[in-house]
């Protein structure tokens, strides 16, 4: 009942705003007044979920009473209802810093006010406030996967980058509207609001990585699910919008390439949204979606968002401003290329994502395996690699071809070393060998750069080599690696994995649902031996939730996960016979009417066990010993199934415990790299030297 | 000048949309929830329900909406998630007793979707 009375102000608040922006009386106390009231709404739904309030619907489907607080609150983006409050509520904040910082014109604040109203009535949908008629005393609980630190953080984070982006969104069309603002001054408008969202969208998608790399579920740290791909498309639109901009202030050229990739960053936003929402590649995606009334919004809006777009590109025409071609050697043909590259590269990952929904419209329905993008990564790697690599040594203007003799002449050195590392370590693949080449370049060709700028203006230095890294980091991990599956018995040793002999030392179970803690001893080749500690829970859904040993390393990483164990090993001697196996032997003596006989016998003890069958189920499970258990599941006529679970401290040699055990190179470049860029972005931000830009960049090509 | 950016320009553009269209057409592979489809020994991306009893190891089944089973081996690593999975889509080739799948998609019922109530 508040949760919607809330919802329904918010909603009044939103529409007044936007009549008295345009009427220009009473926009701010109203437009305050909306920011309020949306984080006092998601306020009560944090609150609702604290205080386990599991009539309201929302609550009981995804809380419970046992999880702690900080899941609690982090149940609020568990569902696709509540997700949604927390983005309205982030929307607010960034509407009230608007409104607050005056400066703002009144169609930005429409847009970011419009976007708004779609959230919200997107909300209304949904329903998130339904409650029901029964009460319930204990929630459903929270999907258990997402009991972890990284994606705690993950979504908030997501929907802050997408409140973010509305704003540029905003700047532009206001600025494709009036007469008389400059390019340069809309240019400095967004920079900020695409650099944050940048960011933003970029930890986002940095900590979805370490997430899956971390419950492996979905086996590395990227996938090609279509739910990544639609961040990564934003997120390289907008490194095209960032790269644009610097150019244009130089060269005058490339307008409309900086407004086309910002309206692609803000189009490819909503479309990611609506990928995750509507449900409509949900068959080919690791998420389920739901979905259909909101399909119907998000379809709206998405048009919405591509008309508004081609419109400002049309209005776009009465600004153009003269051109002037970049010289081959510079900075800004460089940029150009690169350009070009990222965006063929981003309708590639487009049409592959939605080839399952272009195929069915044709008639056959086609899937694209992810093979598919490790083959495109290279050219794509190789090229923005090599561009990377040559953008420090050229100026912005035109580069004078005498002084690139002595630029060129460490990185190409250190270029060549790392050809040769590679030499001596065995490495003959093309594709690594120019990629490693060029990232060495690149590195020294940056830090070459680096002595020669302020550091306050490295942040671009820093997130290119965090570039390059990254792309080694991906070709190298993903064509070197060691994947077997085994099962472990107590001090058995394993076959022989990527140079390392695995051992399950010990193995018990810690209570009666069944969870289990194991320890497995991994020796390499230098009898350097890891202690891997492994632990698998049952849920309350009794399913099994194994959490992976991984051991990180600068050159390689030994990831560890187990399976489901099993405690027993089953025999089925017949009459008269034994079997034996994991150093036990079954006899089976004689089988009658009433009685079954065998003797069990390993290789300190035996035992002669007699099942009466003449009473219930449970005489067929004897104890012949404290944690030795045989369990008849069958009893022929002159044959018994017998499962033996010896689970004594030492002697128990029963557990078979599957793992699967990978080592994996350089993923370390992998973070390193991720990390870097994100610094490099940070440092961007916040060194942004507002307006002396253009004559700092004068100065250094001088 | 201008020419040799226009060759560049266009040597990339050539060069990432062959690749990629040439991509397209190998990697791309048809979609089945029929399993007659999955065993007829073209490479196919097939949906089913999980058999949880039958998870040894990497081998699994999946059961089809008829009710058909069909056995799966999975080259890869399984994910740790699988028995909270309900449904899941495999890539592979059926051989002649079982599918053998290098892929597996996982998917999870409690991300989005809200279960039934009462």
């Amino acid at each position: 009942m508040i949760g919607n009375i809330l919802l329904y102000l918010t909603i009044v608040l939103t529409i007044a705003s936007i009549i008295s922006i345009s009427k220009r009386y009473l926009s701010k106390p109203l437009i305050i007044g909306q920011s309020i009231i949306s984080v006092f709404m998601m306020g009560y739904m944090i609150w609702a979920l604290v205080s386990d309030n599991f009539q309201i619907r929302y609550v009981f489907h995804h809380s419970e009473k046992a999880l702690p607080w900080i899941y609690k609150i982090s149940a609020l983006w568990a569902g696709d209802s509540g997700s949604l409050i927390l983005w309205s509520a982030i929307i607010s904040i960034v509407l009230l810093f608007l409104v607050l910082k005056k400066k703002t014109d009144s169609k930005t604040m429409i847009t970011v006010l419009i976007f708004q109203l779609f959230v919200l009535s997107s909300i209304v949908f949904t329903n998130p406030f339904a409650m029901s008629s029964k009460s319930f005393i204990d929630g459903q609980g929270l999907n258990l996967l997402l009991k972890n630190f990284w994606m705690l953080s993950h979504p908030p984070i997501t929907f802050i980058a997408y409140s973010l982006m509305i704003v540029p969104f905003g700047l532009t069309l206001n600025f494709a509207l009036s007469k008389n603002q400059s390019a340069d001054s809309w240019r400095d408008q967004i920079k900020p609001w695409i650099l944050a969202t940048w960011l933003f969208l970029g930890v986002g998608i940095v900590f979805g990585a370490i997430w899956s790399y971390e419950v492996i579920g979905w086996g590395g740290y990227w996938g090609w699910d279509p739910v990544e791909n639609a961040t990564l498309i934003p997120w390289l639109f907008l490194s095209a919008a960032l790269h644009s901009l610097p150019g244009n202030k130089n060269t005058r050229q490339n307008l409309r390439s900086t407004v086309g990739f910002t309206l692609a960053s803000f189009v490819s936003i909503v479309l990611a949204v609506f990928i995750t929402r509507s449900g409509i590649l949900s068959d080919v995606s690791v998420h389920s979606f739901s979905g259909q009334p909101l399909s119907i919004i998000l379809t709206i809006l998405l048009i919405l968002s591509v008309l508004a777009s081609i419109f400002v590109c049309l209005k776009l025409k009465d600004k153009a401003e003269k051109t002037e071609e970049p010289p081959l050697l510079s900075k800004s043909f460089l940029i150009g290329a690169g350009n070009l590259v990222v965006l063929i590269f981003s309708a590639v990952v487009l049409v592959a994502t939605f080839w399952p929904v272009i195929t069915k419209l044709i008639g056959s329905n086609q899937v694209i395996s992810t093979s598919f993008y490790s083959v495109i990564l290279a050219p794509v790697g190789i090229l923005l690699s090599a561009g990377i690599a040559f953008t420090p040594i050229f100026k912005w203007g035109k580069t004078e071809k005498d002084s690139l003799p002595k630029k060129l002449i460490s990185p190409m050195l250190v270029g060549i070393i790392g050809i040769w590392l590679l030499y001596e370590l065995g490495v003959f693949i093309p594709v690594v060998i120019i990629l490693v080449f060029l990232s060495a370049f690149t590195l020294v060709s940056n830090v070459m750069q680096m002595k020669a700028l302020g550091w306050k203006k490295w942040g671009s230095n820093i997130a290119h080599i965090g570039l390059s890294i990254l792309i080694v980091g991906i070709v190298v991990s993903s064509n070197f690696q060691f994947i077997k599956q085994d099962i472990l018995r107590i001090n058995q040793k394993s076959e022989v994995i990527a140079d390392r002999t695995l051992v399950l030392n010990s193995f018990s179970l810690v209570n009666d649902n069944g969870d289990y803690e194991a320890s497995v001893s991994i020796t390499d080749v230098n009898n350097n031996v890891t202690e891997a500690k492994l632990t698998g829970i049952m849920d309350k859904t009794g399913s099994w939730v194994v959490e992976p040993f991984i051991k990180r390393g600068i050159v390689s990483d030994v990831i560890l996960a187990p399976g489901k164990p099993e405690l027993g090993i089953l025999m089925a001697p017949s009459l008269g016979e034994s079997v034996d196996g994991n150093g036990y032997s079954l006899f089976l003596t004689s089988i009658d009417d009433k009685s079954v006989e065998v003797s069990l016998a390993d290789e300190h003890d035996a035992w002669v066990l007699i099942f009466d069958r003449n009473n219930d189920d449970t005489t067929e499970l004897l104890e012949p010993t404290e944690n030795l258990v045989i369990y008849l599941e069958e009893v022929g006529k002159d044959y018994v199934r017998a499962r033996i679970t010896d689970m004594r401290p030492d002697v128990g040699n029963t557990v078979m415990l599957p793992i699967t055990f990978s080592v994996k190179y350089l993923i370390s470049f992998v973070w390193i790299g991720m990390i870097l860029i994100l610094i490099g972005i940070l440092w961007a931000l916040i060194m942004r030297n507002r307006k002396k830009e253009t004559i700092e960049l004068e100065r250094i090509d001088a | 000048m201008k020419k040799t950016r226009i060759i560049i320009g266009a040597v990339i553009v050539v060069l990432l949309v062959t690749v990629s269209i040439w991509m397209f057409v190998i990697s791309s592979t048809p979609y089945t929830q029929d399993f007659n489809e999955a065993m007829s020994g073209k490479r196919v991306q097939v949906w089913g329900n999980i058999d949880k009893d039958s998870i040894i190891g990497n081998n699994f089944s999946i059961i089809s909406e008829k009710g058909e089973v069909l056995p799966v081996v999975l080259l890869n690593q399984i994910p740790s998630n699988i028995e909270q999975a309900d449904s899941c889509v495999v890539t592979g080739v059926w051989t002649d007793d079982f599918f053998e799948a290098e892929s597996i998609l996982l998917k999870c019922p409690s991300k989005y979707e809200e279960k039934v109530e009462e």
